[in-house]
Order: C-alpha cells, then structure tokens, then sequence
C-alpha cells in the first residue's frame, strides 16, 4: 500500500515539474521573439520616417508624377498601421502576413519612384536625394537581418510547439496558434529597393 | 567594495547556505518520520513499522526527492540567465538603436557603469510599471541584465537613475543574483513539500467521495493525514526560509546602496531616488503576479510585507544622508519636468530621422567642467574589483573619444558585426585580406562587405584601449542575435582569425573577449565561473604570462627587472625564475590559462596585480600589454574597467 503510493507520488510529481518545464518554456520563447519583432519595429519605423522626406525631395522634380507619389505616400501609410497592429500581437499570423502584404506593396511602389528618377538628371545629382538613397538601402539591410532574428525566433518557438509532449499542453497554457513568419514577398523587397540611377 | 573580495565571500556564504539547507531537509525527514511513526503506533496492526527503517527510508528518500527536484527545477529555471527572468516577468527589451530619448538616457547610464566596471553592457528591459523599481538579474556579469519600471525612468533625473544603476550593478558585480538563485531554489523546493500535500489531501478527498459510494472505505485517511503533514510543514519550512532569505537579501541591499554611493561619489543621486520613492504615491509597486517571486532581485520592496526583502526607506535613506529632514517630495507631480529635463540632457532636440549618436554626460551635467581634469594616464591596477567616480568619468571621456558613426554602428544588430570584421581585417598582406573579405561574403552580403570596407581605416587608428570599448559597445547589441545568427557570426570570427594560418596576440585576446562575451550569453552558468585552487599551486603558468608581459610589452632589457616587480607581489617566498621567449608562447599561454581559469577569486586578483605590475614597470602600457591583460581578464571571467590610454 505505502509502495505503491510513493510510486504513484513519485511518478505524479515528475509530471508535475515537466508540465511547469513546459509552461515556462512556452512563455520564454514567446516573449523571445516579441521582443526580436521590435527590432524590426525600430528598423521599419525608421524607414517609414524617410519616406516623408524623400517625397519631399523628389516632388521638385517629378511634378507630372503625382499619382506615383501619392501611391506612395498611401502605401507607406498603410504599411504604418498594418506594423501598429503587428506590433501589438506579433504571435498573429494575420498581422504578420497584412504587415508583410502591405511591405509588399510599399517596395512596389518605392521602386517605381526610383525607376523614373532614372529619367531625372537634376534629381540624380541633389545629395539630399543620394543621403537618402544611401540610408533606404542600409535600412533595407538591417531589416533583412532584424526579420532573420526574428523568423530564427519563431521558428524555435513554432518547433518546441510541436514536439512532443509539449504539444499535448500548448493549446491548454494559451499557445494554441503557430506564429507567423515574416516573408515579404516580392523580389523588389528582398533586394534594397533600386536605388541606382 | 571589491569585486574578488565579496565574490570570495558569497561563495563561502553559498556553502553556509547548503549545510543550512541539508540541515532543514533533515530536520523534515525528522519531523515527517516521527509524526507517522505515532500515527502508526495508534493501529494496532501497522505499530510494528514505526520507528523502524522500512518507514524510515521511504519517507526520507520521498522527502529527498520532493524537495530536492522542485530546488533543482526552480535553480535551473532561474540559472537560465537574466533574460528568463526579465521576459517572465513581461519586460520588453530597449533595442540599443532606440531613438526615444527616455530610454536612450538609460542605456547611456548603463553603458557608462558598466564600462567603468569593465563589465559587458547588459541588455536592458523596460517593464511597463507605475512604480520606481529597478531589478539585476543572470547568473554572471557576462549574462546580467537591467530592468528598469517605466515610472523609474520618467520620475527620476539623470543623477538619481544614475544611482538606481549602480546599485543594480553592486549586485551584479557582488554575485548577489547567484546567491539569490540559489536560496530561492530552496525555498521553491521547501514550500512545493506543501504544494504536494495539498494535491494529496485533494486526490484522497475525490477518491473518498466515490469510493463512499461504492461502500468501501479504507486508506484514505491515511492520505488526508500524510498530505496535511506534509502541508503543514511545507509551510513551516517555508515560512521560516522566507525569513531567512529577507534577512540576507536586507543586508545585501545595504551593500548595494553603500557601494552605489562609492561608485559614483554622489549620496545625493541614490538617495534622491529613495526619497522621490517615498513621496510617490505608486511608490515601488510592481503590479507582475510574479512579483513575489523576484521581490529579493528588486531595488525596492515589490511588495509590502511581513518578509521585506528590504530595509524600510526611511533606515536606508538616513544611512545615506544622517540627516535627512524626514520630508518626502512630491513625486506624482514631478513628471513634467523632468521629461524636459531629460529631453534636454540626452541631445535630442529635434532630429528627426538621423539617430544623433550620443549623449553622454550631458550638457547640464555637473561633472562636465571636470572631464578634461583626468586625462592624464590612470594606474591600472585602480580599475579592478569595481567602479568608481573615477573610472566612470574614464568611461565617459573615453566613449566621447569614438566617433559617432562608430558608435551608432556598434548598436545596430547588422552593423556591429562589420566592426568585429574590420578589427581583424589584415591591411598589411593583400592576399590574406582578399580571402577574408571572400569568407566574409560567404556569410553576408555585399552591403556588409562593403561598410566594413568603408570602416577600415578609421578603425585602425584607433588606440588600443579604444578598441576594446567598442567591441563592449557592441556586446549588448551581441545579444539580439538569433542562435544560429550567433553561431555563423561566431564560425566566420574564426576563420577570419586563422586566415593567415598564424593567431597574433592581438586576434588571441579578441578572440577570448568574444568568447567570454558570448559563452556566457549562450549557456549561463555552464561553466564555474571560479574554482578553488590557490595561486601558490599555479605560480609556474602564473609566470608564463608575466613573461609573456614582460617580454613582449616593453624594452627587452628590461625584461628581467619587470618581471622581477611583479612576480615579488605575487609571492615573496618561492622564486620560478623568468621563462625564457620561447616558452612564453601562444600555446604556452592556452595551456597554462585553463588551469589559472580554476583559481579563486581573490588569488585572481593577486594575479592580474602582479600583471599590471609588470605592464607598468617602464610607465607605459603598451598594446601588447593591453592585449594580453584584456585577454586574460576576459578569460578568467574577471570584470576589468577602462586601462590607462596613452596620454
């Protein structure tokens, strides 16, 4: 009677502390790559803050390209709200992937500026115009290394998710949806946008 | 304070701690045993077990069991570096490119103290808290981190969270966290015992419920009795190692504001924050349900409680400040203020997008007329066992002695990585260089190549001490790092290192201090930090380095004589004479420092003395001296503040 009793003591407890292992595991490696996504915060951030100034710059110039700007303008603005509104919940898959939608079309649209600043030798030669370039491209690469970090993250969180045991627990402790990665699709994003011309 | 001498001592009072803690094991063995054996002399038929060893055994290796596997568990929970503790308790980390100019005044705070204690810049945490707290956690220096409650930073000025920060780092560099880890494992493991009565009383109580149904009942009560034994003595124990636990954590903390006091030579700053504490109506609050848990890791009691972990405000103030005229200020209404106090004093008027690198000490600052006062070399040997307003000052004119761009660089993830690759560029052999620069490419990306590029020159006109505060600079950038991130960066470190088929001192002291810098980041706790052997069983590798020192660091001439100085200073006794070139070797060195790895703290110390004994013998650091010290000092896991620069 006393020997079984242990055992089954014993053997409860064990569980007990690899349950606790599981939970804490779980709360870790979600605040983990949180906190990598707002590195990507301050880096997009950043971006979003020079694309003001380089439409500034460029309206001098491109007086008949209106439309193009206000694309622009429009994407950059779209892509500010879909980044609040990862940045709030960076575990959900739909405002990882609207973020990554709108980056999307942002790069588009950056891109098509640089594509006819191509046919604007004045503009080629403002350095206001160069300085911002040469930022847009280096921001470009420490996004590219922030959403690396921050894929690494998710994915260590996403596997631990799925293994066994812990897959038995995750839905219970409130980890029941895999976090999304941060892909942005579209070649013009993955490279800096075109920045030569 | 000094760091050797009061790691020396936490050491010993960890042993105290785990004979305190068998002995209470014990005792529950004792206590569990005697109650059953008497409730098992009131049954006629089991009264041959008690007192005997079949009871005996089963109840000891039970309570061994329980107790020892929730400490365990806790101990390594906790063991997992100062991150865990800080995201467990919802921190966010502060991205060291921040632009806001609150949290840029920390980390400049941060960078300071720990530069001038010649630790890693840990990573800070921000925790979205009304209160003014402040909490150190990690295993070691290398692993800490800082976190800091929103209400800190907005209700403070520079002086007082200057203050705040020095105090968290006294406990970093006291090895308080450790010491912490360890009795809160016990503890855990103590008031678990009660946890898992409770469960037993519980599973006893339903299975009673069904089995009355059923009509037999037997055993039961045993199990609602055995789980209310263990209840109540869980609880016991854990009552009486609160107890002990807040008296410990209530004399470190007075070490904490003492040594806070010396590192920055300004009672006004630290005891200012207690006192804006005090006449804040949130006052120190944390509002994390974990709060409890962590409340000895605080600045300042989390909870109001029976089991303060800190001396009341008043008592900790007056020790700073005799007399104190016992009035409060009113902090809720300060706010204002200093927001555009600190506005002012971190530079940040009205750049928009470029990140303006630095504020360090501020233009308001006080101590700002005194910088150029100290530029004269400082003795070596003053910047070990911890901070002082000294050093602090070191610290802040010399990060003003790196350029903007440099700085910014260090504190972007993708960034920083080119300043490590630009330090082991080799200018002087084009064809090494190229293949460098080809391994580099196969990692990274053009851009990176590219800056690293641009960088070069600057970098290598750096003074030798220059570079290694950069590459601390970096060290909290390091840690935004992805694991695998790491682990190419770490890979590519390498072979940059053995490009040219041979490791100069130069790339042998990088080498270690990244090592140092990241192990520890990775896997805290991994290694001892410290053993127990003595200095005068390892005098032959201690004279290794001063050789190595001696030789390669000034005139050869005078070789003898350095060597001489600094070996009498280590010990007076025993004589091994100098070793000759040959055996002062790279490999000699390796060799010989896995074993000083293994010393104490405090025969440590006497070592890198002896070192800086020998480095400064002719009046001139030199940057092999440099090198090998800054090598040696991150190997041994020893903190080492700013060395005297060239004049």
């Amino acid at each position: 009677m006393l020997h079984t009793l242990i055992a089954v003591a014993v053997l409860l407890l064990i569980a007990v502390f690899v349950v606790i292992g599981i939970y804490n595991k779980l709360v870790t490696l979600r605040n983990r790559f949180e906190n990598a996504f707002s590195q990507i915060e301050v880096q997009l951030q950043r971006r979003y803050d020079l694309i003001p100034n380089l439409i500034e710059t460029v309206k001098g110039y491109m007086a008949h390209e209106k439309e193009t700007l206000e694309a622009v303008i429009q994407a950059r603005n779209q892509a500010q709200t879909k980044l609040e509104s990862a940045s709030r919940n960076p575990g959900d898959a739909g405002a990882i992937a609207g973020l990554a939608g709108a980056e999307g079309l942002l790069g588009g649209a950056l891109g098509k500026i640089f594509a006819l600043a191509e046919s604007y030798p004045d503009l080629k030669a403002n350095q206001n115009m160069a300085n911002l370039q040469e930022e847009l491209s280096s921001t470009e690469n420490k996004v590219a290394f922030a959403r690396q970090a921050f894929n690494d993250a998710v994915t260590a969180y996403n596997t631990y998710k799925q293994t066994f045991p812990p897959v038995i627990f995750a839905g219970t402790f409130g980890h029941s949806q895999n976090a999304a990665l941060l892909e942005f699709d579209g070649d013009e994003i993955k490279k800096a946008p075109k920045v030569r011309f | 304070m000094d760091f050797f001498a009061e790691q020396d001592k936490a050491r010993g009072k960890t042993k105290k701690l785990v004979l305190l803690f068998c002995l209470a094991v014990l005792c529950i063995i004792g206590c569990v045993y005697a109650l059953f054996s008497l409730l098992l002399l009131q049954d006629p038929e089991l009264s041959k077990s008690a007192w005997s060893f079949q009871l005996f055994a089963p109840i000891a290796l039970g309570v061994i069991l329980i107790v020892g596997l929730a400490s365990l568990c806790r101990i390594a929970f906790l063991s997992g570096g100062g991150k865990v503790v800080a995201e467990s308790l919802g921190g966010k980390l502060i991205q060291p490119n921040t632009s806001e100019p609150l949290e840029k005044r920390i980390l400049n705070l941060v960078e300071e103290m720990a530069i001038a204690s010649g630790a890693p810049v840990p990573p800070v945490y921000l925790l979205e808290e009304k209160g003014i707290n402040a909490f150190a956690a990690g295993y070691s220096p290398a692993d800490a981190v800082v976190g800091i409650t929103r209400g800190c930073a907005e209700k403070l000025n520079r002086d007082q969270l200057q203050g705040v920060i020095a105090h968290e780092f006294s406990h970093i560099l006291n090895g308080d966290m450790r010491l912490n880890i360890r009795l809160s494992g016990i503890i855990f493991g103590i008031i678990f015992l009660s946890r898992v009565g409770e469960i037993m009383m519980r599973i006893a109580f339903s299975s009673r419920r069904s089995r009355s149904r059923n009509g037999d009942g037997d055993g039961t009560p045993a199990l609602i009795l055995i789980g209310l034994v263990l209840f109540v003595i869980g609880l016991v124990g854990g009552f009486f190692g609160s107890l002990i636990r807040a008296a410990v954590s209530r004399q470190r903390e007075f070490l904490a504001d003492a040594s806070a006091v010396q590192f920055t030579r300004n009672p006004d700053g630290i005891s200012g924050a207690l006192k804006r504490i005090g006449g804040f109506s949130a006052g120190s609050q944390i509002k994390s349900s974990l709060a409890g848990d962590y409340s000895h890791f605080f600045f300042c009691s989390a909870l109001s409680s029976l089991f303060a972990t800190h001396p009341p405000l008043p008592v900790r103030i007056r020790k700073i400040e005799p007399n104190w005229s016992n009035q409060y200020p009113q902090t809720d209404k300060i706010s204002q203020t200093i927001e555009s106090d600190s506005m002012l004093a971190s530079g940040f008027a009205s750049s928009s997008v470029s990140v303006s690198p630095k504020d360090h000490p501020s233009e308001n600052d006080p101590n700002r007329s005194m910088k150029d006062s100290n530029a004269s070399p400082m003795p070596f040997h003053e910047s070990l066992g911890g901070p002082n307003q000294r050093n602090l000052r070191h610290a802040q004119s010399m990060i003003r002695r790196l350029s903007p761009t440099l700085l910014t660089l260090a504190k972007e993830p993708a960034q920083c990585r080119c300043i490590f690759f630009a330090l082991l560029f080799d200018s002087s052999n084009a064809s090494i260089l190229d293949q460098q620069a080809k391994s580099v490419l196969d990692l990274t990306d053009q851009a990176t190549i590219d800056l690293t590029i641009k960088i070069l020159p600057e970098i290598r006109q750096l003074d030798e001490e220059l570079k290694y505060l950069l590459i601390e600079e970096c060290s909290s950038t390091l840690s935004l790092f992805s694991e695998p991130q790491i682990k190419s960066f770490q890979s590519l470190i390498e072979s940059l290192i053995r490009a040219d088929e041979q490791i100069d001192l130069f790339e042998w002291s990088v080498q270690k201090v990244i090592q140092y810098q990241i192990s520890q980041k990775a896997t805290p706790g991994a290694k001892a930090l410290h053993g127990r052997t003595s200095l005068k069983s390892r005098l032959h590798d201690c004279s290794i380095f001063l050789g190595a020192i001696a030789h390669y660091g000034g005139n050869p001439e005078n070789a003898d004589q350095a060597y001489a100085k600094g070996f009498q200073s280590l010990e007076r006794s025993a004589v091994v004479q100098l070793p000759s070139v040959r055996q002062c070797g790279l490999a000699a060195m390796e060799e010989a420092l896995s074993e000083l790895s293994k010393m104490t703290p405090l025969a440590k110390r006497s070592f890198l003395e002896a070192c800086s004994k020998v480095a400064e013998h002719d009046g001139v650091i030199s940057p092999p001296e440099i090198q090998i010290i800054r090598g040696i000092a991150a190997a041994l896991s020893c903190p080492l503040g700013p060395i005297g620069y060239p004049a």
